[in-house]
């Protein structure tokens, strides 16, 4: 599964994932390989990525996610 | 004909400019590096946010969720985003910018009013007798958000407000060192840039109206934003090359100044030459 963060200024996250924690407008979700497609606002908080077991936290100040296929996309808000 | 003296006045002068265009052209070059950067990085945030955008129209149906951004009138009056430099010195750019702006502006059938962003842009909307909606200036050489998402309020506000009717875009689009096409590109009402039939019909939260209620401003500012960075990596990278140009040719004419002294020097010489030789040659005989 392929994540993506760009926010309008640069790509700060681009790299194959196991799952992806983020917090959505309705509450955390998390989400796996082969997730439905899915537009979703994003409240400020972290995105939590894991792969191979190994943990990063990336900090967003709002914005989009959506999933579509085997790619997951963030358009985190910058200012 | 030109003394030896005013030839070597007018050389030190053009040497002086070629100097002048020489620290333009290196300016502009550690300017450009960092607007380019900024202008291509800022592409593929642009870029989903289109496809995103596109999807959402699709999947959404229009009388459940009333979306202000998207709703076509009736055109009565029409609005125009003109992005241009502050300054000149930008060899074509500018003045290809413009033309564009014009051109657009003759084939409306409907007046026309003026988001004016940079002092040439406003120059130009005062020149032609337009209506301004909004006037920007002096936006730095690194536009942030900020910077721009006063522009973009402008241009939603006016379209809400109905005071125009639709809204284009006119800004330089970097395509490489030496080559920027002026573009214009319709703003509002939102028109999905995709097909319907390969949308992508997502699940939404906390709903679609929602969502796309959020989206569609900040689409507008991505791509105003968009814009202001494409349109200032295309200055700088016109006015180095201009610059560079500009170097070249004084370099040139201080060769051409250069050979011609020498030559104006030589005749003197020769001249002065004969005339004692004469003179030599009168008192011996």
């Amino acid at each position: 599964m392929k994540l993506e963060i760009v926010t309008t200024e640069e790509t700060i996250f681009s790299d194959d994932v196991d799952i992806v924690i983020a917090p959505g407008a309705e509450g955390q979700l998390g989400i796996l390989p082969r997730h439905a497609s899915l537009l979703t606002a994003l409240n400020s908080g972290d995105i939590v990525v894991r792969k191979d077991g190994q943990e990063s936290v990336i900090k967003v100040d709002g914005g989009f996610l959506e999933v579509a296929g085997d790619h997951v996309r963030v358009l985190a808000n910058s200012n | 004909m030109a003394s030896v003296r005013q030839i070597a006045r007018r050389i030190r002068s053009v040497e002086n400019t070629a100097k002048i265009t020489k620290a333009m052209s290196m300016i502009a070059a550690s300017k450009l590096r960092r607007s380019q950067d900024a202008a291509t990085q800022g592409r593929s945030y642009a870029e989903n946010m289109a496809a995103i955008v596109s999807n959402v129209v699709f999947q959404v149906d229009d009388d459940e969720s009333h979306q202000p951004l998207l709703e076509s009138r009736l055109i009565k009056n029409t609005g125009i985003a003109i992005i241009a430099p502050d300054r000149g010195l930008t060899g074509g750019l500018n003045a290809n910018i413009l033309r564009s702006a014009s051109d657009f502006i003759k084939s409306q059938n409907a007046p026309v009013k003026v988001v004016a962003v940079g002092k040439k842009s406003l120059d130009f909307a005062k020149r032609n007798n337009l209506e301004i909606i909004a006037e920007y200036t002096g936006i730095s050489d690194r536009p942030s958000p900020n910077d721009t998402l006063p522009i973009a309020g402008d241009i939603t506000e006016a379209f809400s407000n109905e005071i125009v009717d639709s809204f284009h875009i006119v800004y330089g689009q970097f395509v490489n060192t030496t080559l920027q096409r002026p573009v214009i590109e319709p703003l509002l009402p939102v028109i999905p840039s995709g097909t319907a039939a390969n949308a992508v019909g997502y699940i939404f939260e906390p709903n679609a109206a929602e969502i796309l209620g959020r989206l569609l401003p900040r689409y507008v500012e991505t791509l105003v934003h968009h814009a202001v960075l494409e349109g200032n990596a295309s200055e700088q990278s016109a006015r180095m090359v201009a610059m560079n140009q500009a170097t070249d040719n004084a370099n040139e004419m201080v060769e051409d100044l250069t050979l011609l002294m020498n030559k104006l020097r030589q005749e003197k010489i020769t001249t002065e030459l004969l005339d004692i030789v004469g003179g030599v040659a009168a008192l011996e005989s």
